[in-house]
């Protein structure tokens, strides 16, 4: 059971504010997803979480210690980014999964083994020498075979290939299921891995803009299609997110909760209530110059 | 062992091959330039001499710039502390210098015994070839403390460079004091120029072995206050 | 069975298992597949499952042995039967009489159809 304890986050890059006052806790042993756009602040965070980096404002407690350069919040930690900062470039691979024997106390080498074989890395090669595909293998191999009791993939499976990406999905819930631990996956390949999440957070511009269940951000959308004057007079007052107009008919996505009484009204109306993907969900909630 | 020290563990057992090895080809080059010299002209000088004192620097000076780029990284990403590193930073140090000064003895040895077989003998006075051997053997001692300095510079401006550029600039001067008392402390100084630099100066080796601990105190100090909350940016893949 | 992103999983698990009890490819006190295997072969995260089943085992559908597993009750289909058949009139025959409206068939025309598929039914 982990608890991670967000207050306040603020990281301020030279003059750049990468992270403004981001606050949330995360607890028990799940699997979360973390979106948001290239440049929200994703990787600034997590590398706070991992103590890779210190904050430059507020406080971030794993079971209620600070991080940084804490020993015990730190060794129970895995933050896995990109290709991996565990693997050095002049070893090769052999040495490199035992080097992490040696350093993670709670460390599975016949599990590391297993996976090495699954996704068909070779223990003699040095990493420069693997394909990126291979190497972002390795980084994964290494997030799931640590056991930590909080591992974060910073988008370090989209290297992989199709058919790896899903070997590591079926991987990753078969080892959570047996050693429960609470995951972190930061990405922007929703569809493909959106079924995993149990809680989902959106980082916009360094800021958190929301976090909740998956499956209640599946329901808090809704795409409102008919007639595009009883679509607008529908809408007034609700929180529209996009629009799509052909003709006479127009497509309005709404954010919100909507009750009974409003759905019974579009029924009435003549106009169609459809769901949102939590994909469509995030690309019209995060800014990118479209708003 | 393991729980306390795998760092260092893992950074000894990954150079002490490298250290024979190195140590054992440069001895082997050395001997073959020495006949190549005796072809065309005399032996009179120990040769191993110039690679022990003016060669080795820089792979120890390379050793402490590995440490930081390539280890320090890995430590951190296992979930350990920078703090955790660095106490196991500087036996690691201590000890692959101790190897490469014992290594840089038996090179003398063994030069001397095949000088011995060809029969070349050693003119110069300031030949290490003319010290005896209990001399030699202590030469350990010296060669730890040069080899040691040249690594902490190589540590201190690795680190100070991966964090800022300009950091890494200012922390130019304070790696070349720490490693100029290395002329004084190894006594058999080659360069002429040099020498005479030694003896205005009136530097003894004991003074130069205290500018050398000298200097491993400031250099420890340096790099204790860059390393210790050092940021971990991404790599670029 | 692909789970869509567009509406919670949830209740997609628990639609799913409701048709195949209302169809009768699980019949009453037959074992459902454990929560993680059901993730594992769905590439779902075992919690929505679990919430899922909760549904179930608190609207009767499903029922647990404790250290065996999950089971369907054996009223199961029944109970979903008459679910449906309550709320048939306002899904299913509301919409349908307000479309054929809509284009234009007269409310005669739909009850004589439907008499004709009753005659052809008992034949």
């Amino acid at each position: 059971m982990t608890e991670i304890e967000v207050s306040g986050l603020g990281k301020r890059f030279d003059a750049v504010e990468a992270l403004t006052d981001v606050s949330f806790s995360l607890s028990g042993n799940k699997i979360c997803g973390l979106l948001g756009r290239n440049g929200a602040g994703k990787t600034t965070l997590l590398s706070i979480l991992a103590g890779y980096e210190r904050q430059t404002a507020g406080t971030v407690l794993i079971d209620g210690e600070p991080v940084f350069e804490n020993a015990t919040a730190m060794g129970k930690t895995c933050l896995v980014r990109g290709t991996g900062d565990a693997v050095s470039p002049a070893e090769n691979v052999r040495d490199l999964i035992r080097y992490a024997g040696q350093l993670r106390p709670g460390w599975d080498a016949e599990y590391a083994a297993t996976l090495l074989d699954l996704f068909e890395v070779g223990r003699n090669k040095q990493p420069k020498a693997l394909s990126h595909g291979k190497r972002c293998a390795l980084g994964v191999t290494i997030g799931l075979a640590s056991r930590s009791p909080l591992t974060v993939f910073d988008e370090s499976y989209l290297g992989l290939d199709a058919p790896s990406r899903y070997a590591f999905y079926d991987a990753l819930l078969a080892d959570v299921m047996a050693h429960p631990r609470m995951v972190i996956i930061s990405t922007h390949l929703i569809e493909e891995v959106g079924s995993l999440f149990e809680d989902v957070l959106i980082l916009d511009e360094g800021r958190l803009l929301l976090h909740e269940e998956a499956d209640t951000l599946r329901a808090a959308g809704a795409a409102v299609t008919g007639d595009a004057a009883l679509v607008d007079s529908f809408t007034l007052g609700l929180e529209v997110l996009g629009e799509k107009t052909l003709g006479s008919t127009k497509s309005a996505m709404v954010y919100g909760p909507l009750d009974d009484k409003r759905r019974a009204q579009a029924k009435q109306v003549g106009l169609d209530l459809g769901p949102i993907a939590l994909q469509d969900l995030f690309v019209h909630l995060t800014s990118g110059g479209s708003r | 062992m393991t729980r306390r020290w795998p760092t260092m563990r893992i950074m000894l057992t990954a150079h002490l091959y490298f250290a024979a090895l190195t140590c054992a080809a440069l001895l082997g080059v050395t001997l073959v330039v020495a006949v190549g010299i005796s072809v065309w002209g005399e032996v009179d000088r120990s040769y191993w001499h110039y690679v022990a004192t003016q060669f080795l620097r820089w792979i120890a000076f390379g050793l402490g710039v590995d440490a930081i780029s390539s280890y320090l990284r890995m430590h951190i990403a296992h979930g350990r502390t920078r703090r955790d590193f660095l106490r196991q930073l500087f036996p690691y140090l201590v000890g692959l210098s101790v190897v490469y000064a014992v290594l840089v003895v038996l090179g003398y040895l063994l030069e001397r015994g095949v000088y011995a077989l060809t029969g070349w003998p050693p003119r110069r006075e300031d030949s290490p070839l003319l010290d005896s051997i209990p001399d030699v053997l202590g030469y350990v001692g010296p060669f730890t403390l040069m080899l040691l300095l040249w690594a902490i510079a190589g540590v201190l401006l690795s680190a100070a460079f991966n964090r800022d550029a300009v950091l890494g600039l200012v922390t130019i001067p304070i790696g070349l004091l720490i490693i100029a008392p290395s002329e004084f402390i190894v006594d058999v100084v080659t360069v002429p120029f040099l020498r005479t630099v030694v003896e205005s100066l009136r530097v003894t080796t004991l003074a130069g072995i205290g500018l050398g601990l000298a200097g491993i105190a400031i250099g420890c100090v340096a790099i204790w206050g860059i390393v210790r909350d050092m940021p971990m940016r991404p790599k670029v893949a | 069975m692909v789970f869509d992103d567009r509406s919670p999983i949830y209740r997609q698990i628990a639609d799913q298992i409701e048709a195949e009890v209302l169809s009768g490819a699980l019949a009453g006190d037959e074992q459902v597949m454990s929560t993680n295997k059901y993730a594992a072969f769905h590439r779902i995260n075992p919690a929505t499952v679990n919430k899922a089943f909760q549904q179930l085992v608190d609207d009767g559908i499903l029922y647990k042995r404790r250290g065996i597993g999950m089971f369907v009750s054996p009223q199961a289909r029944e109970t979903l039967r008459a679910r449906r058949r309550k709320s048939f009139f306002t899904d299913v025959v509301e919409p349908m009489v307000a479309q054929a409206r809509a284009i234009g068939i007269e409310l005669p025309e739909l009850i004589e159809r439907i008499n004709e598929l009753s005659r052809e039914g008992e034949r």
